[in-house]
C-alpha cells in the first residue's frame, strides 16, 4: 500500500470513528434498539464512490473495531460486525450494478441489509422470535436513515467532483 | 517494428490516422458512445428495479406496523420472559390484580427489574448502559416486545387467542 493511500484511509477511519463515537453519545431518538442514523456510514459511502471495495472494507472494519473498543461493549461489536459486513456486501454489489449516480439507492440497500444483519445477530444471540416484531420498524428506519446518509454522500460528490482532492 | 523516436511515433500515428477511413473512425466512436449509453441505460434500469423493491418493502413494513398496532386491542394478554434465550417465566397479565416488581439476573451479571401490572408489563430498572429497555416504558395491550440487548432479556407480550376455552374461563 502506498503511503499516500495509507494516510488517506487512516484519515477516513479517524473521521468515521469520530462520527461513530459522537453519534453514540447522542440520546436515541426512538427507544428501540437498532434505530439510529448511522452517520458513520457516510464515510463508507464516500469511500465506495472513490476507492476500491478492498479499501472500503479495511476502513469499515477498523471503524467497527475501534468504535466498539471506545464504546466499551463487546456485545455491540458483534452487532456492528454482522450489520457492517452484510451492509458492505450489499452495497458493493449494488454499487457495481447501478453505478455512482444512484449512490442514495445503494445507501438505502446498505442500511436495510445492515438492519437485517443486526436482526439476524439478535435472533442468534437472544434465541427468541420476539425480536422479529421489530423487523418492520427497523426496515422503515433503515430506508429513512439510508436515504439521509446516501444523500449526504451524493452531495459530497457533487461538491468534491470526480476525484478526491487528497 | 523499428524503434520509434517521439517525432517518428507521432508521424506514424498521423499517417495511420490519415490512412484510416474517416467513416470507420466515426463508427468506432459511435459504438463506444453507444456502449456507454447502453451501460447508463442498464444502470438506470437496475436503479428503477431496486427503487421499486425498496418501495414495496416500505409499504409492506408500514402495513405490518399498522397491523400490529391495530391488533394490539385491549384483550387479555400474557407475557413470556426470556433470559439468555431461555424461557424463565410466563405471566398471565390479565390475571394480575396488583402491580409487583421482579428482578431478573442474566448470566453475565446484568440486572433488570420488571414491573408486572394488570395487563401491562415493562422494565423499570436496568443496569445496562443504553437504558433502552427502560425507556420503552410499559406495554399497552397485546403483541409487543421489550428487549434489553446487553442483558439479553426479552419480554414478549401476546394476546390470548379468544378460543372457546378462554371464554369459558371468563364466564366461570
Amino acid at each position: 500500500m502506498k503511503a499516500k493511500k495509507l494516510v488517506q484511509l487512516s484519515l477516513f477511519t479517524v473521521i468515521a470513528v469520530t462520527i461513530f463515537v459522537i453519534e453514540a453519545t447522542l440520546p436515541p431518538i426512538v427507544p428501540i434498539q437498532g434505530v439510529k442514523l448511522g452517520l458513520a456510514n457516510i464515510v463508507t459511502l464516500v469511500l465506495l464512490l472513490y476507492d476500491s471495495p478492498k479499501d472500503v472494507f479495511l476502513v469499515l472494519f477498523a471503524r467497527i473495531l475501534l468504535g466498539s473498543i471506545l464504546g466499551g461493549q463487546m456485545m455491540s461489536f458483534l452487532y456492528s460486525l454482522s450489520g457492517g459486513v452484510l451492509c458492505f456486501v450489499a452495497m458493493t454489489a449494488c454499487n457495481r450494478l447501478i453505478g455512482r449516480d444512484y449512490i442514495y439507492i445503494t445507501s438505502v440497500v446498505g442500511a436495510i441489509f445492515h438492519n437485517v444483519g443486526q436482526l439476524l445477530m439478535a435472533l442468534l444471540l437472544l434465541q427468541t422470535k420476539g425480536v422479529l416484531l421489530y423487523a418492520p420498524i427497523l426496515m422503515i428506519s433503515g430506508i429513512i436513515t439510508g436515504l439521509f446518509t446516501g444523500l449526504c454522500a451524493h452531495f459530497f460528490r457533487k461538491k468534491m467532483g470526480e476525484k478526491l482532492p487528497l | 517494428m523499428p524503434k520509434h523516436g517521439k517525432i517518428k511515433c507521432r508521424s506514424h500515428a498521423l499517417s495511420l490516422k490519415n490512412h484510416m477511413d474517416n467513416d470507420r473512425m466515426e463508427s468506432i466512436f459511435e459504438t463506444r458512445r453507444n456502449d456507454m449509453q447502453v451501460n447508463r441505460m442498464q444502470q438506470r434500469k437496475w436503479a428503477k428495479i431496486i427503487a421499486i423493491l425498496i418501495g414495496i418493502l416500505a409499504v409492506v413494513s408500514v402495513a405490518a406496523v399498522v397491523m400490529t398496532q391495530l391488533h394490539k386491542g385491549n384483550g387479555r394478554c400474557y407475557a413470556m420472559i426470556y433470559q439468555d434465550g431461555e424461557l424463565v417465566e410466563k405471566i398471565e397479565l390479565w390475571k394480575v390484580e396488583e402491580s409487583y416488581e421482579k428482578t431478573f439476573y442474566s448470566a453475565s451479571g446484568g440486572e433488570n427489574t420488571v414491573m408486572v401490572s394488570p395487563n401491562s408489563i415493562g422494565v423499570v430498572k436496568a443496569d445496562c448502559p443504553d437504558q433502552l429497555c427502560r425507556k420503552q416504558g410499559m406495554t399497552e395491550g397485546g403483541t409487543a416486545s421489550v428487549i434489553c440487548l446487553p442483558n439479553r432479556l426479552v419480554i414478549e407480550v401476546k394476546l390470548v387467542e379468544s378460543t372457546k376455552e378462554n371464554l369459558d374461563a371468563v364466564s366461570r
